[in-house]
């Protein structure tokens, strides 16, 4: 089990730096043009609020300490997996195609969502083929989107 | 009023075209399976079709993507009596009767009722929209670039509603959501913005690729991969699935009341369809004449959220076609759609887009009518369905959605945002990070600070221009009390809980 009380306090300080980052890219498009508001005015006041409440829930988690409970260690490995996967269908495409792509990352994802044994493994190559056909017809045919 | 139902009539005819009549039956077949398949609900649905439907012509697209919002309102309710697993949120309180009536031999009389149930509770829910829809649009007519601006406002301060638990939280997300539509070209000087160097993010985040990374991607990510395992006593024959016209006929009063409450339960935006499920609910229970049977498999418990949550979902609609004000995380959804196909919902819509707004309310009409036919000839397939194991069916729905999204712009660079953006969902899902309001954020961020810069050019500067009009006033006010409300009630309840102490330690 992976505490959730990390994660909380990383995206808060992610959330706290982006907004800080607003305020000064913000001040850069510049804030007021002589009386009227300019391209930076909108990020400024949105960066500010999202710098002010990310460092409140910041403190609030660093005092409840134990309030936010845990996540089983799989499945955040399970996200971690569908994301590579997806990463390497988007690099894969370049070069073989994206409905070629598309079969293994399917077979990958089915793995990942338990499919383990053999007879597992073939019903979700057969549906990723299946499926890599149907893909086809909708977006190639029917769509008309120039696939990769 | 009889103009409405007048231009209703037109907009059935235009929806019976044969090009909408097969988006809206494509549209409701997805949405049934979707909400029957565990693992996935209405606003996961929408979103991962969303890419793929903006693709078809405007009206067939919005036609589609409605049909499996309501189309997965009924198939919801398949999963929640036949495996007690709720396909969405808003089909939980099905689960407590429904399921113990599929277990005492009854599925098919608990499924029957819920297909009854949610086709009067979307027909009520449709008349009532037609009915109130054009009325609220005509008075919000009045409203200028000011008041509009002062809406936006109130729509964003709606974070203390649609936030969940924790308005902290809520906040982050929506202040997170208006810097996504800040990304892109300056709306008023074409200056870039948080392009980080990246020429393709020029036009900004598409919406979809935010709406399928948080709603679809996050809600598989979280799903367990024992999820669709059949158990011995949870498989049915056939002649069980059919459904009980005499038991059907005898919830008449949960019907009606569930129907009604689910309305106006699911205008109030934050409200949705799952708080109108409760209360429906609650309602039947404390009006039966045997509420001891509620809990242990009462037909009427199974009519009355049923009911609300179909009727919900039409009344949830009102404010995003009347106001331009998505009051849930499907309808935020289907408002990102109307953009994408360049549309601006809110009243102006009535007006200048009126032909495509009654095809779309006469396709609700065909899509409800049709999907009582469709649902029972379906039924055993669904039955079956929900069965199937996320192994088989997410390699699907996420090949999907990778080619939905690189068909909006023949661009590999969004199918990566939308790897980013399911992280990102599933780490707000599980941290309890409500993901609506950075949807509200991102799709009404934009059209806010067009609002206060074009105000603010027009009057030189001068922010007392906002408290002149006594509509944006109002307005302006209503928000104040949303806002500080939740803190108010919040100190209250600590005080009272503070003062109840001592007193339960005297009684202990």
């Amino acid at each position: 089990m992976i505490p959730l009380r990390s994660f909380d306090l990383g995206l808060s300080a992610i959330f706290g730096l982006l907004g800080l980052y607003m305020i000064w890219q913000g001040s850069g498009y510049g804030y007021q043009e002589g009386s009227v508001p300019s391209a930076g005015f909108f990020p400024v006041w949105i960066g500010a609020g999202l710098a002010l409440f990310s460092a409140l829930n910041f403190l609030k988690v660093i005092r409840q300490s134990d309030f936010l409970g845990s996540v089983e260690r799989m499945e955040v490995v399970r996200v971690g997996l569908v994301s590579l996967a997806l990463v390497g269908f988007v690099l894969l495409s370049d070069f073989i195609g994206m409905l070629v792509a598309s079969v293994p990352l399917m077979i990958a994802i089915g793995c990942i969502f338990g499919a383990r044994d053999a007879r597992s493994i073939a019903a979700v190559s057969a549906i990723a083929v299946g499926m890599a056909f149907i893909l086809y017809l909708v977006f190639g045919v029917v769509l008309a989107i120039p696939l990769l | 009023m009889l103009e409405s139902w007048h231009l209703l009539a037109e907009g059935l005819v235009a929806a019976s075209q044969p090009s909408v009549l097969a988006a809206i039956m494509v549209g409701a077949i997805i949405g049934l399976f979707i909400g029957a398949l565990p693992g996935l609900g209405p606003t996961a649905g929408v979103a991962i079709l969303l890419p793929v439907a903006v693709s078809f012509d405007g009206t067939a697209a919005i036609a589609a993507l409605g049909a499996v919002y309501y189309g997965a309102q009924y198939g919801g309710a398949v999963t929640a009596i036949l495996l007690g697993i709720p396909g969405d949120a808003s089909a939980t309180m099905t689960v407590i009767d429904g399921h113990k009536l599929a277990r005492n031999g009854k599925a098919g009389a608990a499924l029957g009722l819920s297909i009854a149930a949610s086709f009067i509770g979307g027909l009520i829910g449709l008349i009532l929209l037609t009915a109130f829809a054009t009325t609220i649009a005509q008075a919000a007519i009045a409203f200028g670039p000011i008041e509009m601006t002062a809406l936006m406002i109130f729509s964003l301060s709606l974070v203390s509603v649609l936030g969940g638990r924790d308005l902290n939280k809520a906040m982050m997300s929506l202040f997170a959501g208006l810097f996504i539509g800040t990304i892109g070209l300056d709306p008023m000087v074409g200056l870039p913005r948080f392009d980080f160097g990246e020429v393709r993010l020029f036009d900004g985040i598409e919406f979809s690729i935010i709406a399928v990374g948080l709603f679809g991607l996050a809600e598989m990510y979280a799903t367990p991969p024992s999820i669709g395992k059949p158990e011995e006593n949870n498989r049915f024959r056939f002649r069980e699935l059919l459904p009980d016209v005499r038991g059907t006929l005898q919830c008449w009063r949960e019907l009606g009341s569930g129907s009604l409450i689910g309305f106006f339960i699911g205008i109030l935006p934050g409200a949705g369809a799952t708080a109108a499920t409760m209360i429906s609910y609650a309602f039947a229970k404390r009006t039966s004449k045997h509420p001891e049977r509620f809990g242990n498999g009462a037909m009427e418990g199974v009519a009355a959220p049923e009911a609300a949550n179909n009727s919900a979902a039409y009344g949830n609609m009102i404010p995003m076609f009347a106001l331009g004000i998505p009051g849930s995380g499907t309808t935020a959804v289907l408002m990102g759609g109307l953009l994408m196909i360049g549309l601006q919902p809110g009243p102006m819509l009535f007006q200048t887009q009126s032909e495509f707004v009654w095809t779309i309310f006469g396709s609700f009409y065909i899509g409800n009518l049709a999907l009582v036919a469709i649902t029972i000839v379906l039924t055993p397939v669904l039955a079956t369905c929900a069965f199937v194991r996320p192994s088989y069916l997410f390699p699907a729905v996420i090949a999907i959605i990778a080619f939905g999204i690189f068909g909006i712009n023949n661009s590999m660079f969004e199918v990566a945002l939308v790897i980013g953006f399911g992280v990102l969902g599933y780490l707000m899902m599980k941290l309890d990070y409500p993901p609506v309001p950075l949807v509200l954020g991102m799709i009404l961020g934009p059209i806010l600070e067009r609002g206060i810069r074009r105000t603010l050019v027009a009057s030189d500067g001068d922010v007392a221009v906002f408290f002149q009009s006594p509509i944006a006033l109002v307005i302006l006010l209503i928000t104040v009390v949303l806002l500080v409300s939740p803190w108010l009630f919040k100190n209250r309840a600590g005080k009272e809980h503070q003062m109840d102490e001592p007193q339960a330690k005297k009684i202990g």
